[in-house]
C-alpha cells in the first residue's frame, strides 16, 4: 500500500529511493529464510515421509529437489534484499527480475516487533516486523530477516522516536522512561496454564492432523491405543470388579486425562509467556514474552480499539483476571499476537493497568443499567423449547424415563435469572461497558471515540416485550470475543443509548456544509 | 404519555418505518426491486418447475395434471418476488442529519444503522442493468467496522445517490487515529 507510485513520481524520484537503500540483511539472512520457508512445507514432507516409507517413493527425490530449489530462492532473497532511509521513512528494495520497492513513513507502522528464536539468539540476529494499518489478514508491511541484534534495536528506537503530530511539528517532547507494568514470575505462568486450558486446542488440534494424516498414521496409532486398553480391561478383569469399582476406575481415568491437559495447558503458557513484561511509556506499551522465541512488539496506547475483561470462575478461584485488546490491524493468531495485553494480573492491578490506559476516572464504572426485567424470560424460552421438544424425542424413542430430563428445566431457569441480573450495561466519562454472565463474567468496553457504527435492532420477539438491542461495531474486533451487542433493552433505553453513543461518535465539522449542498441540489 | 406494560416499562409507540424527516425511496426503486426479485426468484422457480413435474409423474403416473405441477414453482416463486420486493421498498427510509447517514429497514426484523460521517471510509455507486434502465443506483458506504464493513442500499434514485455521496465524503480522516486527540 506504501509501494512508491511509479507513474506519479517519476523515475527520478525512483531511483533516488533505490539509491538510499543501500544497507544489506546479517550475512546468515539466507539461513533463516530457508528455515523458514522449510517451515512451511514441514508438514507435508514429514507426511510423505511418513506414509511413503520402506518403497522407493519418487515424492522424496520431488521434497530434495523442491529443498534445492528453496535454498537457492533464499540465497538470491539476501543478495537482492536492500534497506536504507529516506527522511523519516524506510526504504526497502527486493528482487531483481520482479523489482519491488517499498517506502514506509514511520508515522504509518502501527507496530514493529523483534523476534528471536533460540537460533536467532545463538547468532546474535532478529527478525524485524513492520505492520501498518489496514493490512489484511496478518498481513505484514515489511518482514526482515534478519538484522544483528544492535542493529534491530536501533531501527526499533528510529522507527519509535517518530514525534507526535500535534499541530506543530517541530515540536518533540523527549519521552519520559518507560514503567513496568506487569511482571509475570513463572508461578503466576503456572496459574495462567491451569485457568486457559490451552492445552485443550492443542489436543483438538493435534487430533483434527491425525485424521488428515490418513490411515496409515491413525490406524497405527488407534491399533495401539486399543492394544492398550484391550491389555487394561483384561487386567482389570482379572481383579473382578465390582460396578463401583468400574466407576471409580473411569472417572480416575477421566481425571488423570484432564489433569494431563492442563498439564499441557502450563507448558503452553511457559513457553509463550516467559518473563512476560508489559512496559508503559508515555504513548505506548511494550510487550516482551516467550521462552524459546522471544518477541518484543510495541503498541501505542491510541491504537488500542476496545478492551475484554474476563473473569472465569477459575479467575476467581485464583483471585485474577485477563485483559485482552483489539488493535486496529487484523493479526494471525498467536503469531505477533498483542492481543493478550494482560494475560493475568489481580484486580487490583488490572483496575490499575486500566485507570491508566483509559479517561481519567472511567474505570470501573460506576452506575450501572440494567436489562429490561424480562430479559430472564428471552434467555430461557428457546433454551426451555429447545429441552422440552429434546425431551419429547427421547420419550418417543426410548420411553418414559427420559421425562428425568426435565428436571434441567428449574436450572436453565436459575441460569437465565442469574444471567439477566448480572447483565448491564454502562456510559460514563466516554466509555461505554457492557457486562455479562455470572459463573463466567466478562467486560466488553470501548471508548466512544472508537466506535464506527451504532446499529438498533428490533426482532418480533423484542417488540412483543417491548425490547430492542444495541449493536457497536468497531475496529480489529476479533471473531473470538463476544460482539459489542446489547440485547433485551426496554425499547425506549434503546433508543435513548443509540442516540447517545450516536451524539458521543466523532463529529465531521463539514457535514453541515455538504447538507446545504445536498438540500439547495434537491431544491433546484 | 406512553402506555406502560405490565413489567412497567413504556410501550414502544414509535412509527415506523417513520414519517418526514425519513424518507422513503422513490416510486421507481419498487418496480427495480420487482423486477430483480423476478429475475432470482423467476429462475430458480422455472428450474424447480420440471422437477416437480417430474416427481408428480414418479408419484402418480403421467397425466395432465403434470402441467399443473410444473406451474406451482414458477407461479411461487413470482409471488413470493413480487411480495419481497414491495416490503423491502415499504420498509426502508433514509435520513441524512446533522453527523451522518441513517438507514432504517426490515418490517418483522428492524433495525436501524447510523454511519457518522467522521467515520465514511469511501462510497461506491454502483448501477446494475435492471436500476440504470428505472434510473436508480446503489450507494455503498464503506466503515472502518469489524461487523459492518459495508452498508449497501440498493433503489436510490441516480441524482440523490450523487447528492449523499457528496454529503457523505469525510472533511477529515477521523477515523484515522493518527492524530493524538486535542
Amino acid at each position: 500500500m506504501t509501494r512508491a507510485p511509479e507513474a506519479a513520481s517519476g523515475s527520478e524520484a525512483r531511483r533516488a529511493l533505490q539509491a538510499a537503500a543501500t544497507q544489506r540483511l546479517h550475512p546468515l539472512s539466507w539461513l533463516f529464510i530457508l528455515l523458514q520457508q522449510l517451515r512451511n512445507f514441514a508438514l507435508p514432507i514429514l507426511l510423505l515421509l511418513v506414509s511413503g516409507r520402506g518403497e522407493q517413493n519418487p515424492a522424496e527425490l520431488a521434497g530434495l529437489a523442491g529443498a534445492g530449489v528453496l535454498a537457492v530462492m533464499a540465497v538470491w532473497q539476501y543478495f537482492t534484499y536492500r534497506y536504507g532511509f529516506v527522511g523519516r521513512a524506510l526504504v526497502i528494495r527486493s528482487g531483481l527480475l520482479e523489482r519491488n520497492l517499498r517506502l514506509i513513513p514511520f508515522d504509518r507502522v502501527q507496530n514493529i516487533s523483534l523476534h528471536q528464536n533460540l537460533l536467532h539468539r545463538l547468532f546474535g540476529v532478529a527478525e524485524v516486523r513492520l505492520e501498518s494499518a489496514g493490512g489484511g489478514v496478518g498481513e505484514t508491511e515489511a518482514r526482515m530477516q534478519v538484522l544483528r541484534l544492535a542493529q534491530a534495536h536501533a531501527l526499533e528506537a528510529l522507527v519509535r522516536a517518530n514525534p507526535v503530530r500535534n499541530g506543530n511539528d517541530d515540536e518533540v517532547t523527549p519521552e519520559p522512561p518507560a514503567v513496568r507494568w506487569l511482571h509475570l514470575p513463572t508461578r503466576e505462568l503456572v496459574r495462567l496454564g491451569l485457568i486457559s486450558n490451552r492445552g485443550m486446542l492443542v489436543v483438538a488440534a493435534a487430533l483434527g492432523l491425525l485424521s488428515q494424516a490418513g490411515e496409515r498414521v491413525l490406524g497405527g496409532a488407534s491399533d495401539a491405543v486399543v492394544d492398550a486398553g484391550r491389555q487394561g480391561l483384561a487386567l482389570a478383569e482379572g481383579w473382578q470388579p465390582g460396578p463401583l469399582a468400574w466407576t471409580l476406575g473411569g472417572i480416575a481415568l477421566l481425571l488423570v486425562l484432564l489433569a494431563l491437559v492442563r498439564l499441557l495447558s502450563v507448558l503452553l503458557a511457559i513457553l509463550q509467556f516467559h518473563d512476560f513484561q508489559l512496559w508503559a511509556g508515555q504513548r505506548e506499551l511494550r510487550v516482551e514474552r516467550g521462552l524459546f522465541s522471544r518477541m518484543r512488539s510495541h503498541l501505542p496506547k491510541r491504537r488500542i480499539q476496545a478492551y475484554s475483561l474476563r473473569e472465569s470462575l477459575l479467575h476467581r478461584w485464583f483471585g485474577r483476571q485477563s485483559l485482552r485488546v483489539d488493535r486496529a490491524s487484523i493479526e494471525i493468531p498467536g503469531e505477533t499476537s498483542l492481543r493478550d495485553l494482560v494475560p493475568l494480573a489481580p484486580p487490583a492491578t488490572m483496575t490499575a493497568v486500566l485507570g491508566h490506559l483509559l479517561p481519567a476516572a472511567a474505570w470501573p464504572p460506576g452506575r450501572w443499567n440494567g436489562l429490561h426485567p424480562r430479559a430472564w424470560w428471552r434467555v430461557f424460552a428457546p433454551t426451555a423449547v429447545g429441552l422440552l421438544v429434546l425431551t419429547a424425542a427421547l420419550i418417543a424413542w426410548r420411553g418414559p424415563e427420559a421425562g428425568w430430563l426435565l428436571l434441567l428445566l428449574p436450572v436453565l431457569a436459575l441460569r437465565a435469572v442469574l444471567w439477566a441480573r448480572y447483565s448491564a450495561w454502562s456510559l460514563e466519562q466516554g466509555v461505554f461497558t457492557f457486562r455479562q454472565g455470572w459463573l463466567d463474567r466478562h467486560w466488553r468496553f470501548v471508548e466512544t471515540g472508537k466506535i464506527h457504527v451504532v446499529a438498533l435492532r428490533e426482532t418480533p420477539f423484542d417488540r412483543h416485550h417491548g425490547m430492542a438491542s444495541v449493536q457497536i461495531d468497531t475496529q480489529g474486533a476479533s471473531p473470538l470475543e463476544p460482539a459489542l451487542f446489547v440485547p433485551y433493552l426496554p425499547v425506549v433505553e434503546a433508543r435513548a443509548l443509540a442516540e447517545a453513543l450516536r451524539a458521543a461518535l466523532p463529529h465531521d465539522p463539514g457535514i453541515n456544509r455538504a447538507r446545504t449542498v445536498a438540500s439547495a441540489a434537491r431544491a433546484g | 404519555m406512553q402506555p406502560n406494560d405490565d413489567a412497567g416499562m413504556p410501550r414502544d409507540t414509535g412509527d415506523w418505518p417513520g414519517d418526514a424527516p425519513w424518507q422513503p425511496l422513490p416510486e421507481a426503486a419498487r418496480r427495480a426491486f420487482r423486477w430483480s426479485g423476478l429475475l432470482a426468484w423467476g429462475t430458480a422457480g422455472l428450474l424447480a418447475g420440471p422437477l416437480a413435474a417430474v416427481a408428480w409423474a414418479l408419484a402418480q403416473g403421467p397425466s395432465l395434471a403434470l402441467f399443473g405441477a410444473a406451474a406451482v414453482p414458477p407461479l411461487l416463486a413470482v409471488g413470493l418476488a413480487l411480495w419481497q420486493a414491495d416490503w423491502a421498498w415499504r420498509y426502508t427510509r433514509w435520513r441524512l442529519d446533522a453527523d451522518g447517514l441513517r438507514l432504517r429497514r426490515g418490517r418483522w426484523w428492524r433495525q436501524e444503522r447510523m454511519v457518522p460521517r467522521a467515520r465514511v471510509q469511501h462510497l461506491d455507486i454502483e448501477r446494475g442493468l435492471i436500476e440504470r434502465r428505472f434510473g436508480l443506483a446503489t450507494l455503498v458506504v464503506h466503515t472502518a467496522g469489524t461487523a459492518h464493513g459495508a452498508l449497501r442500499q440498493a433503489g436510490f434514485a441516480e441524482a440523490e445517490a450523487m447528492q449523499l455521496r457528496e454529503a457523505l465524503v469525510p472533511e477529515r480522516r477521523e477515523y484515522d487515529d493518527d492524530d493524538p486527540g486535542t
